[in-house]
């Protein structure tokens, strides 16, 4: 359906020609998807995340539901750099849109490696750092709880490569200014706000976590108040550009982030449950913009503030 | 989107349900379908439930299930009335393998694991000569899931854990026990059941040389080889069971690997 609005839209240098996104874990390499739609209807596809080495992943079971939510400990099931580039990126060089490889570490060394062979390959549009993963060094407190390690890891994935470089918070924290700040002080171009949120599921039959892994990263329409609000509070304090998502759902889901100032929104669990959702949310928002005589995207973007909010 | 035309209790806690489809499908045994249980704009049950296909009727687009009420989602699935629409995700996965003539095979299934077996057992019991092992924790259970068996001529052996239909024990009894006939070379078994069933089965198509295929289950957030949450691992590396499965090779699948 064409709607005769304009949704064109940027995070800092990347430039989006629709404002949603699919988000890290939630669409493979790009593959499956593209059974369904052209990719170039998207925004933009954020990949699995990466490691240096390849992972089996956790035991099963590794997905929980719980009351409009989803908890998930896959264990970063992925093929290693190396697969990557030999496996994946070959598909992904022929997709006609903005491609973020998502990148994973267990220690700062990880995140320079992995910076450093994706800067030697063409064909990516930048990378998306996860910091919500434990640092084994620190005792398996995620790197994105504290903002000097964000710091450093942004300074060396900033160092290795030139692109764009988004950082993915955890909402796991008690103050995320400090986080997000250190994140554009190691050089990002944005953030993506935010990751999981830890969650437990207990199995009253069996007396035990249904997770195998005992809790996991809780996702869905569950935590949106949550990470709907850090991202007002990040774009209030006006530190980087940003990519709203969380339990979005629908266009509704959506329209709020971006009045609360995201510049883009990723969908995650949502493509789970219908792998549609990411094109049926973008033609919801410029619907809506359509029937509330806006021309363009932009003109709604962050227009919550006006009133302001106590944080 | 499908209708549903029948969804009723077979036995306590056990439903069928039938749906038509208006587009033309094509389902092979052995594969499934993602069924979204919460109506409307609500997201609770938020996930699919995955259901194998029981039976399907080319000619009407109609397709059967047979599921066992657990918890939330198959509950909200019970409430559903003729003429109400389901979204349904489907047919998924690889399915059976189906072209074998002339062959001896076996169909072992336990509890829902039998689900699947009907719609096989139609499917290849034309070409090819079929045992099927069924077996279930009591007669409740059983009865009413064979009783579509007998529409369709195949040798049945029956167990129940109680005895309260067929032989008392496992599935393992109806193999093991001199009734299968030692004579008989059996060229493939298939089979479908809780994880012990498979592992026993593992090690007994071992012992006696017999190859087969194995039809497993995993939780599953997507159904559309996403999320990686159904990994299995095999001699082969992880498989997504809802792509490159539900249906394995029986000697390649590591149960219990991950
Ligand atoms: C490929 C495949 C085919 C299946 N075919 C059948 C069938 O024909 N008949 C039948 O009765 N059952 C079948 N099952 C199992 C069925 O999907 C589960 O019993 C059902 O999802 C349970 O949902 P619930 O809401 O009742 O339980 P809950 O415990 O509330 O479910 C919570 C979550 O766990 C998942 N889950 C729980 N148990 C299972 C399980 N055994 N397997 C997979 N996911 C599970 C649910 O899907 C849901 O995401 C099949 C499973 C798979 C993977
Ligand atoms: C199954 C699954 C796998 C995920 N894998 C990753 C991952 O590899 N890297 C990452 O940064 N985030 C991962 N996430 C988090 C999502 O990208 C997203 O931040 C989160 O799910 C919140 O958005 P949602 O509510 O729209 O799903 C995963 C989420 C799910 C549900
Ligand atoms: S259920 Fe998501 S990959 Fe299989």
């Amino acid at each position: 359906m064409v709607y005769n609005v304009g949704l064109k839209t940027s995070l800092g240098p990347l430039k989006l020609e629709s404002p949603v996104m699919t988000a890290s874990g939630t669409c493979g390499f790009g593959r499956e998807l593209a059974d369904f739609y052209e990719l170039k209807e998207l925004g933009g596809l954020i990949v699995k995340g990466i490691t240096v080495d390849p992972r089996d992943g956790n035991p099963t079971p590794r997905i929980a539901e719980t009351a409009a939510g989803l908890i998930n400990s896959i264990g970063l099931e992925n093929p290693g750099i190396d697969g990557f580039i030999k496996e994946e990126l070959p598909f992904l060089k022929t997709v006609n849109t903005k491609v973020l490889v998502n990148i994973s570490g267990h220690s700062l060394n990880d995140f320079k490696k992995l910076a450093a062979v994706l800067a030697e390959n063409e064909g990516i549009d930048g990378i998306e750092v996860n910091v919500s993963c434990p640092n084994i060094k620190g005792g398996g407190l995620a790197f994105g709880t504290d903002p000097e390690l964000v710091f450093k890891i942004t300074d060396l994935v900033r160092k290795e490569y030139n692109g764009f470089v988004m950082v993915k918070l955890t909402p796991n924290v008690r103050d995320i200014i400090p986080v997000a700040k250190s994140a554009a002080e190691g050089g990002a171009d944005a953030l993506a706000v935010a990751n999981t949120l830890p969650g437990m599921k207990i199995d009253i039959e069996s007396r035990i976590p249904v997770l195998a892994t005992g809790s996991g990263g809780l996702s869905g329409p569950a935590i949106k108040p949550v990470t709907l609000r850090l991202v007002y509070e990040i774009v209030k304090n006006d530190i980087l550009p940003v990519l709203g998502l969380g339990g979005i759902m629908t266009a509704d889901d959506a329209i709020e982030y971006l009045l609360a100032g995201a510049r883009a929104v990723g969908v995650g669990t949502a493509t789970l449950i219908d792998p549609y959702a990411p094109i049926r949310i973008k033609s919801g928002i410029a619907k809506y913009l359509k029937n509330n005589s806006f021309d363009h995207l932009q003109e709604i973007i962050g227009l919550a503030h006006k009133k302001g909010a106590n944080l | 989107m499908a209708k549903v035309l029948s969804n009723k209790s077979l036995a306590d806690n056990i439903y069928f349900l039938k749906v038509s489809f208006k587009e033309t499908i094509n389902v092979k045994p052995g594969q499934f379908f993602n069924l979204k249980v919460c109506r409307d704009e609500s997201y609770d049950p938020l996930l699919r439930r995955p259901l194998s296909v029981f039976d399907f009727d080319l000619d009407n687009n109609e397709v059967s299930f047979i599921y066992e009420i657990k918890g939330r989602g198959t509950r909200a699935l019970s409430n559903y009335i003729k003429g109400d629409f389901l979204d349904i995700h489907g047919p998924l996965g690889n399915g059976f393998t189906v072209d074998f003539n002339n062959k001896k095979l076996i169909l072992a299934g336990g509890g829902m694991g039998i689900a699947p077996l009907y719609f096989l057992a139609k499917y290849i019991g034309v070409n090819n000569d079929l045992t099927l092992c069924l077996g279930a924790a009591n007669k409740g259970v059983l009865k009413p899931l064979v009783d579509y068996f007998a529409n369709i001529v195949v040798e049945l052996k029956l167990s129940t854990d109680d005895g309260s239909f067929g032989s008392q024990g496992t599935i393992s009894c109806l193999l093991n026990n001199s009734s299968l006939g030692k004579e008989v070379e059996y060229d493939y078994l298939f089979g479908c059941g809780p994880k012990p069933m498979l592992e026993w089965l593992q090690s007994w198509m071992r012992e006696e040389g017999i190859s087969g295929e194995f039809s497993l289950e995993e939780r599953m957030a997507c159904g559309n080889g996403l999320c990686l949450s159904c990994s299995c691992k095999t001699t082969d590396g992880n498989k997504r069971l809802c792509k490159e499965g539900p249906v394995l090779p029986a000697d390649e699948v590591i149960i219990n690997g991950l």
